[in-house]
């Protein structure tokens, strides 16, 4: 899978990621992220 | 309901399925109407991006109470799912992508990126599910030392990919981590979309 991660790493840098309206939280490790990722 | 909504389109839906339209150059509610089969994984993303879009929209809720990518908790956060694509509808959902264009080019990049990176039929998904941490720790030391591909994150929902009968085979029913419980061994396409192979303890 690190081709497609690397693909998606490369089309979300280009993306404008506005500011979350509520906070994300992911469930894996109850954090806070300021930005998607790829996450397969 | 997600289809339906989707054949009656009007409002907010009718914008979002215009533009997804436009941006993407297939008609998404006719493929989310025809149905994956015989499709590509990019399809099979888009389609189930547009039933949840549709259902959604038609409730009035697709931005910040999106189904199946996560839901507004206590305090008003919202819930990222463990994989990308419930990730990125996610992120449309709380309004950080500004267009439905954007989330629809980047699942259905996503897809395709997903079924380059993996020939049809050569992936395959295990989930060890409430295992022990440490226990689960060291099987994923174990799989990764045979040379298997394997994400593990969390050792309580570990996902490894490899061939199905490789996985079968890693994972025995002996193990005290966890009992086998086969899913039916449907054919596994690109990244075990299609036929997760469930383990659970």
């Amino acid at each position: 899978m690190e081709p497609a991660a690397e693909a998606m790493r490369d089309a979300l840098s280009y993306v404008v990621v506005e500011a979350p309206a509520v906070p994300l939280y992911a469930n894996v490790n109850r954090s806070a992220g300021d930005r998607p990722g790829y996450d397969p | 309901m997600g289809r339906r909504a989707g054949q009656r389109r009007t409002g907010p839906l009718r914008t979002c399925f215009d533009e997804v339209d436009q941006a993407l150059g297939q008609n998404l509610f006719r493929l989310m109407r025809e149905g994956p089969r015989g499709r590509t994984q990019a399809d099979r993303e888009m389609r189930s991006a547009g039933d949840q879009w549709a259902h959604s929209l038609a409730r009035g809720s697709a931005r910040l109470t999106e189904d199946g990518g996560g839901r507004v908790g206590q305090g008003g956060k919202l819930r990222r799912g463990p994989t990308a694509l419930a990730n990125i509808r996610l992120w449309c959902a709380a309004g950080s992508f500004r267009f439905w264009a954007t989330t629809a080019k980047l699942l259905k990049l996503r897809g395709q990126a997903m079924q380059a990176a993996v020939p049809v039929g050569v992936g395959a998904m295990a989930a060890l599910l409430g295992a022990d941490p440490r226990a689960g720790r060291r099987k994923i030391a174990d799989v990764a030392a045979q040379g298997e591909v394997c994400t593990g994150r969390q050792p309580t929902m570990t996902r490894r990919r490899s061939s199905f009968r490789a996985t079968r085979a890693a994972i025995r029913p002996r193990d005290r981590i966890c009992e086998r419980r086969w899913a039916p061994s449907a054919p596994v396409s690109a990244a075990g979309v299609g036929g997760p192979v469930s383990i659970a303890r």
